[in-house]
């Protein structure tokens, strides 16, 4: 491999990459091509030694897109980071991938569940403070509620579940920012791999 | 060998020859290659992560042969990072090789 196809393999790798990002990769080993030419060295020479271009940009690419993640807190951020790390071949795609989709879901799931005590709450209220009315306005409403506790111990426990699912939100979004900043750790953890093949 | 220490063990070594003077790119890759054998173009990656990280700035600088060449300087972070994984790598070091020779000895 010569300094063309290095650098080309390397750019076409990295594409998706902002522009200014993409130029600094590549002017830093154009400079090294450069002067270890000066040093007499071959193209093919520092090709070899600089490595497979491919994983060297796979490396690049995912500790740029880690920082992404890091810099803002978006789903479809931390995803693509995650993905990026798997095509490194530093996991397993099972190891990181499943557990990683699986804890998402779980946590989605917790959030509908506490969206959902939330909106009985509501909707408890909502019929206790219309129970004292005549049978005529309730309507059906009364037959969905009708627990036939007084109106003023229902209003109370309808603010009791309404808090009791605030709760179980807040809780579930402080679980959801831990499990993001978890994530960041660990890719960052792991990506600067360095081939180390030997002390000699 | 585990992959955190790998990295904490190249990153030691870029931190620990730029205490002494501010190098260039190839000038780093070649002092560490000749030592610890890596995959050269590894070393960019991690250059870029300790500027990222604060650890290092970089500047350009006219050379005699041709071009400028990208200097790569230590910041007081920088400083402070070398330090600390020095005093942890002698550390680990010391209980290996007491280990080591309290096992040999037995």
């Amino acid at each position: 491999m010569n300094k063309k196809e290095f650098t080309q393999m390397l750019r076409e790798t990295l594409k998706g990459l902002p522009k200014e990002e993409l130029e600094d990769v590549l002017s830093d080993y154009e400079e090294h091509f450069r002067i270890g030419m000066e040093d007499g060295r071959s193209e093919e020479e520092l090709a070899a030694a600089l490595g497979n271009p491919e994983k060297i940009a796979k490396q690049i690419k995912a500790s740029y897109l880690v920082r992404m993640a890091e810099s803002t807190i978006s789903t479809g951020d931390v995803l693509k980071a995650v993905l990026a790390s798997v095509s490194l071949g530093l996991f397993n795609f099972m190891v990181i991938l499943w557990p990683f989709l699986i804890a998402v879901s779980i946590l989605f799931s917790m959030f509908v569940v506490a969206a959902s005590v939330v909106m009985t709450g509501i909707w408890t209220l909502f019929t206790s403070i219309l129970s004292p009315l005549p049978q005529s306005l309730q309507g059906e409403m009364v037959l969905i509620y009708g627990i036939g506790l007084h109106p003023v111990a229902s209003i109370f426990i309808s603010i009791g579940i309404i808090a009791f699912g605030l709760l179980f939100l807040i809780a579930d979004w402080y679980l959801l920012k831990a499990f993001y900043n978890l994530t960041i750790k660990y890719l960052k953890m792991n990506i600067d791999i360095i081939g180390i093949k030997g002390v000699s | 060998m585990n992959i955190q220490f790998k990295k904490g063990v190249l990153e030691l070594c870029v931190l620990a020859l730029l205490t002494h003077k501010n190098c260039y790119g190839y000038e780093i890759v070649n002092l560490i290659s000749k030592k610890i054998s890596i995959s050269e173009g590894t070393i960019y990656p991690l250059l870029r992560r300790l500027k990222n990280d604060g650890y290092v700035t970089t500047y350009l600088q006219e050379s005699q042969e041709g071009p400028p060449r990208k200097y790569y300087q230590l910041t007081e972070d920088g400083k402070n990072m070398n330090e600390q994984l020095s005093d942890e790598w002698y550390a680990f070091v010391k209980n290996v090789n007491d280990f080591l020779e309290g096992v040999n000895n037995e």
